[in-house]
């Protein structure tokens, strides 16, 4: 039971309360009447209604807006934040009321507002509020000063904006620009990225290493004021306006590094554009590309010099490629092949059709073998050009297969090698007729010592016999006989160009002049010479005697040509060559210059080109047996050639041929006029120290000379006859001696004799030399020489005319028109 | 829902019935805050009962009005009613005078 004075005061409390109450509710101090009389407490708003209505639409209105709204009063309590205010803050709107802004800021971004606030700007600021969960939000903060109804400052308004997440998100974009910036640095290329003002956005570190230049250096400049030569300056420009436009092909532009060095890049460009799709700029990666293009330099050069060699070795080159079938062929190949450049169609059809129809066969053969082989090949075969000139040509090749076995590419080289051919063929004949007369002058030279016996055994026996004996015929004969075979033997040593001769020099007139008598008994009544002369003839040097002899051969076989009777033409002129056609038939080759030419033509049968090759081989004749022994035209060649000249052959199936000697012009004066030797007186009384090792020649050279008065002393060989000189008790007037004997040959022993005899004549003799010696000697007008077989006549003469002391000569010319 | 104000020594036990935000409930809120923090801070504790959330509660403390702030401790209990600008009085039942 409670006491009734406490009772009491309860009662006075609660009437306090009311009284407290009403006053409240009649000063507008209540907001709501909480009615309990239904059981359910219901809260009755109080006459402020209509005024919380409106209240209630601004309410709504800040309620609803993203920005944050905050009231405070005028001692910065706050009296109200709306929803998303207090989102930002992280808390309750209600919880807010009554606190202050630097309740949720930290020391400096109180210090930031407050100093804000009292500098009164109109601007936001960024403020960083902390939440109670130890989170920030980032805020734009705009703060205005309230005014009441009387204008008196009421408190501050304040807007903020929420830009944690542009905040956020501007530090994850920076980040991104971190990681890009880290992958462009880690690639070995340029990578720029430029606005389209061309100035530089970005640039990785190769680009900067390359450039020699940093990164803070390079970016917000101008690519091309900064990075590329001055002279390409507007090129490189045009290029960029290009890309803009879209044109996006790979461009090669140069740069210049800091050091001043200028590198080629080869950029890939892409544009880069905004949401909208409008071009913001431009991303490249370029390539350095200055070796490669320093490596294409050397590569064209080395092609270029490889061209260059080709050409100068006339060397050509092919190509033939499988798949299509075609070929291609250098310019110098096509020339080989008698093509202009460019004229050849590339195809294998005309390539074969110019092979020579010959030579086609073996070739597409040995192609063929090496296609399926897959091997080198070589060739060599001729081909014909348009104009029906003959070339040979030898080439190489190579086929490449692919991994089956099948022909992919065929590759070659060629060369004309007409002249080697020419050459080797040139060789070869030369080859062949050296073999022919060292054959011939083997022969020649043991037939002339027997010849050498029968003649002069011969003529002892005319001697004896007396004039009316009839076995003189007989004897007559066989001098005739001999004489004939001595002719034979001669013709096959001139042939063989063992022949000693003498060369003077003299104008070839005198030659055709002195044998014109010769020549017209030659031919016979059927027969018409004409003779054509160059006046102003030149002169060559030569041994007449020889010349004659190739004359008249020339004109024997002009004659047996003309079976019936015909016209034939002697002619001399001067003719300058060139270099010599390869296309000739002749094995002869002459040098160019300056040449005096004796031709003989006839009208007779002519001769096929095989039968023209082969007309200066000694035995081959087109008569019949026995009729002409076939070396009249192999002396003829052989004098020419030892001549220093050459002989060659034009002829025409039925209609004739021309045998033209050239001879070497030369300006040296001519040496004395030739004379004919009389034969005539040859007897004297001096002694002679005959050295000869044959038996036979010796007694009969002996015994002619003998027999023409001479003092005779024989001696087998040199020993014997040094020994002999040692112990003479006279001197000897001439040394007759055989060059070719065992132990000691002539010359030697003419050379210790004369250290015995000094003022001793010598003369050599012999059937067959090839002492060079004595050979050289007699060219140079140094030694007298004797051929073997000589006639009785031959040798006294000869004696005489050395013991006389008159200058050097050849042989004694005894020109005879043997049957050929 | 309710929001303490913690502190050390809670000598001071209020509670503050309010309705959501009306201008009369806002000044109180304000108000009580501002004198707590300036005479009792570290000292009270304040319990803010918002009674559109809370109906029930008004009756289990008598409440007739809102605002009324009860001094729950220390003894004796306290009403005040109305926004609590009068700030002399608010002290008074708070017992800092």
């Amino acid at each position: 039971m409670t006491p009734p004075h406490t009772r009491i005061r309860e009662l006075e409390a609660k009437l306090a309360e009311a009284q407290d109450t009403i006053k409240a509710l009649l000063s507008d101090q209540v907001d709501a009447i909480v009615d309990t009389s239904s059981g359910t407490p219901l809260l009755l708003s109080t006459a402020q209604s209509a005024l919380r209505d409106s209240e209630e639409r601004y309410r709504r209105i800040l309620e609803t807006t993203q920005e944050g709204i905050w009231l405070t009063d005028a001692n910065g309590s706050t009296t109200y934040v709306n929803g998303s205010m207090a989102a930002m803050l992280g808390c309750d709107a209600l919880s807010c009321v009554g606190k202050q802004h630097a309740d949720f800021l930290d020391a400096d971004e109180s210090q930031r507002l407050t100093y804000h606030v009292r500098g009164g700007s109109p601007e936001p600021i960024a403020l960083r509020f902390e939440r109670p969960d130890g989170t920030s939000v980032w805020t734009l903060f705009n703060v205005v000063p309230v005014r009441d109804h009387l204008g008196a400052p009421d408190g501050l308004l304040a807007m903020a904006t929420d830009v944690s997440e542009r905040r956020n998100s501007a530090r994850a974009l920076r980040f991104e620009q971190e990681r890009a910036q880290q992958v462009l640095d880690t690639a070995e290329v340029f990578l720029v990225s430029f606005d389209i003002d061309g100035r530089i956005v970005l640039v990785n570190r190769y680009a900067c290493d390359a450039l020699g230049q940093s990164v803070e250096s390079l970016i917000g400049r101008s690519w091309i004021e900064s990075c590329v030569p001055e002279r390409f300056h507007d090129g490189v420009r045009a290029r960029f306006a290009a890309l803009l436009e879209g044109d996006l092909s790979v461009v090669e532009n140069p740069i210049v590094t800091s050091s001043g060095d200028e590198r080629l890049i080869e950029w890939r460009n892409t544009l880069q554009r905004d949401e909208a799709g409008a071009v913001t700029g431009i991303f490249s990666s370029g390539v350095d590309v200055t070796d490669r293009h320093r490596a294409a330099e050397d590569l064209r050069a080395a092609e270029e010099r490889i061209r260059f060699a080709l050409e100068a070795a006339g060397i050509g080159t092919w190509d033939q490629d499988y798949a299509s079938g075609t070929v291609q062929w250098s310019e110098i190949l096509e020339a080989q092949y008698g093509l202009a450049p460019g004229e050849f169609d590339g195809t294998f059809e005309t390539f074969a059709g110019l092979v020579h129809p010959e030579d086609r066969d073996a070739l597409l053969t040995t192609m063929d073998a090496a296609m399926r082989s897959g091997s080198d090949f070589v060739t060599h075969h001729r081909v014909v050009h348009a104009d029906g000139s003959v070339r040979f040509i030898a080439g190489a090749g190579r086929v490449l297969l692919d991994d089956r076995g099948q022909p992919l590419r065929a590759v070659g080289i060629s060369r004309d090698v007409t002249d080697r051919e020419d050459l080797e063929r040139r060789y070869q004949h030369s080859q062949r007729m050296e073999a022919f007369g060292q054959l011939a002058g083997g022969i020649a030279h043991d037939f002339n010592n027997i010849l050498s016996v029968i003649l002069t055994c011969g003529e002892f026996l005319l001697t004896d016999l007396k004039p009316r004996d009839p076995a003189r015929a007989d004897v007559e004969e066989i001098i005739k006989a001999g004489r004939r075979a001595a002719d034979l033997t001669r013709q096959l040593l001139m042939f063989s160009r063992k022949q000693v001769l003498a060369p003077r020099v003299f104008a070839l007139a005198a030659v055709t002049e002195g044998l014109s008598g010769m020549l017209e008994r030659v031919v016979g009544e059927d027969m018409t010479i004409t003779y054509r002369h160059d006046g102003e003839l030149g002169r060559v040097r030569a041994d007449p005697g020889s010349i004659e002899q190739v004359l008249l051969n020339l004109v024997v076989n002009a004659r047996d040509a003309m079976p019936t009777g015909g016209a034939l033409t002697i002619e001399t002129r001067n003719e300058t060559v060139g270099a010599m056609p390869p296309a000739s038939l002749q094995p002869a080759s002459l040098a160019p210059g300056r040449y005096v030419v004796l031709s003989v033509t006839d009208s007779g049968m002519g001769m096929d080109k095989a039968t023209q090759l082969r007309v200066f081989e000694p035995f081959f004749t087109t008569k019949a047996v026995g009729k002409g022994t076939g070396l009249g035209l192999s002396t003829a060649f052989g004098i020419v050639q030892q001549s220093l000249g050459a002989i060659e052959v034009q002829s025409e199936l039925g209609a004739g041929t021309t045998f033209s000697v050239y001879l070497p012009q030369v300006d040296d004066a001519p040496d004395e006029t030739l004379t004919l030797r009389a034969v005539g007186g040859s007897r004297g009384s001096e002694s002679i120290l005959l050295v000869e090792d044959e038996d036979q020649v010796r007694t009969i050279a002996r015994t002619i000379l003998e027999r023409h008065g001479y003092h005779v002393i024989e001696q087998r060989s040199g020993a014997g006859a040094l020994a002999h000189c040692r112990q003479a008790a006279t001197e000897i007037d001439l040394l007759l001696t055989d060059v070719v004997m065992p132990q000691m040959g002539g010359p030697e022993l003419a050379k210790r004799v004369a250290e015995i005899f000094p003022h001793i004549k010598v003369l050599f003799m012999s059937g067959y030399t090839d002492d060079s010696v004595v050979r050289h000697g007699v060219l140079k007008g140094e030694s007298d020489f004797l051929q073997k077989p000589f006639t009785s006549a031959e040798l006294t003469h000869k004696v005489r005319s050395v013991l006389d002391g008159e200058p050097p000569s050849g042989p004694v010319r005894v020109v005879s028109a043997s049957r050929e | 829902m309710a929001v303490r104000q913690r502190s050390k020594k809670a000598t001071l036990q209020l509670r503050l019935y309010v309705v959501g935000d009306a201008p009369n409930s806002v000044r109180a809120i304000v108000n009580t805050r501002a004198i707590c923090e300036k005479w009792f801070v570290g000292r009270y504790e304040l319990e803010i009962v918002d009674m559109v959330k809370f109906p029930h509660r008004a009756m289990a403390d008598g409440i007739i009005v809102t605002p009324t702030l009860i001094r729950l401790a220390p003894p004796p209990v306290q009403r005040l009613i109305g926004n609590l600008s009068d700030m002399d009085r608010v002290l008074t039942a708070l017992g800092a005078q």
